[in-house]
């Protein structure tokens, strides 16, 4: 499959925003006329009041130089994380909602429902941006307090299942279709 | 609308304002007329977040135009000096500004724009400085300055 070339122009520079991160989880409710529980996958843009925030790979590297001076490197894994700090308790934050719930109540293995999208919106076209979607992720969340405001910094744990693809459109209901 | 007209309406709905004259940008400083006057804050001093939002600072001044009074304080007149009255009038242009603030009943700029904050800098009018109107009466003009800092989601592409 060819590399997509960056859809900006020569020397341009990426915007911040065009790297997107989404966590996406699933919320179970009670229909309001009763019933069995229904599930609802909602999503959430990651690094709202973020001034600065990047995947770290931690890389896992070994690396042997022979007798003629030669270097020798194995990567071995990747560890990928993202921390989102500050990451403020606002309102209408229903991420925030959710991991103030489960600090709540200790409830440590709900922080590995996540589904984490990374979305390139400088690599392909309106309609079809390219992302990458990881399964099975963490996000922990690291202190909480602050000064004037509660800040609830979170770390985001890549799992490294990750499936290729494109998503349809830069909001919460996007599709995202993985590559063939 | 512009922000200056929304903050011209806005600042119209506080009771202080709204019993006088409110001038935009000029006003000769006759007795009892407020002045608004704009202000603009460096770019640089935007503060951009990861996901294309961006808080920025809107501020502005309010001179409030007094006459004033050229008795001596006397022990037993203190609370009715005159200049002192008129201090304390223009005082309660920062105590509704404070109020609305607290209460976060804010401006309204657009569905784009999430005000966060609204506050005064000062907690007393600044005296700044006193001169002789065409008529011959000596005026005060003190000056109030109001800070909005604001979210502006104008540029993000999330939706």
């Amino acid at each position: 499959m060819a590399v997509k070339q960056f859809n900006l122009a020569k020397g341009q520079r990426a915007e911040r925003k065009l790297l997107i991160t989404v966590a996406e989880w699933t919320e179970m409710s009670t229909p309001s006329g009763g019933g069995d529980p229904v599930s609802t996958q909602v999503r959430e843009i990651l690094g709202t009041r973020t001034e600065d925030s990047s995947i770290e790979y931690n890389s896992d590297i070994s690396t042997t130089t022979d007798i003629l001076g030669n270097n020798y490197t194995d990567l071995n894994r990747t560890q990928p994380e993202q921390a989102f700090d500050p990451f403020l308790i606002l309102g209408g934050s229903k991420l925030g909602a959710l991991l103030n719930d489960i600090r709540r109540r200790n409830a440590l293995s709900e922080l590995q429902q996540f589904t984490i999208y990374v979305i390139t919106a400088f690599v392909g076209e309106a309609g079809a941006y390219e992302c990458e979607r990881h399964t099975d992720c963490t996000i922990t969340y690291d202190s909480i307090g602050g000064d004037v405001n509660v800040n609830f910094p979170i770390t985001v744990h890549f799992s490294n299942k990750i499936t290729t693809g494109t998503v349809n459109k830069l909001s919460d209901d996007f599709e995202f279709t993985a590559d063939v | 609308m512009d922000k200056d007209s929304v903050m011209l309406e806005y600042i119209l709905t506080c009771p202080t304002i709204s019993e006088n004259s409110l001038f935009f940008n000029y006003a000769d400083g006759e007795d009892n007329t407020n002045h608004f006057v704009t202000d603009a804050t460096d770019v640089r001093t935007h503060k951009p977040f990861v996901d294309g939002s961006v808080m920025k600072r809107y501020s502005f001044m309010i001179l409030v135009y007094k006459s004033l009074g050229y008795t001596p304080i006397s022990p037993d007149e203190v609370a009715n000096d005159e200049n002192l009255d008129e201090l304390l009038e223009v005082q309660t242009i920062i105590d509704w500004i404070t109020e609305q603030g607290e209460l976060r009943n804010f401006p309204d700029f657009g569905e784009k724009i999430e005000v966060e904050e609204m506050i005064c800098l000062t907690d007393k009018p600044v005296l700044m400085g006193t001169f002789t109107d065409t008529m011959g009466t000596p005026i005060a003009r003190y000056s109030i300055t109001i800070q909005i800092d604001y979210l502006d989601k104008t540029k993000m592409i999330w939706s």
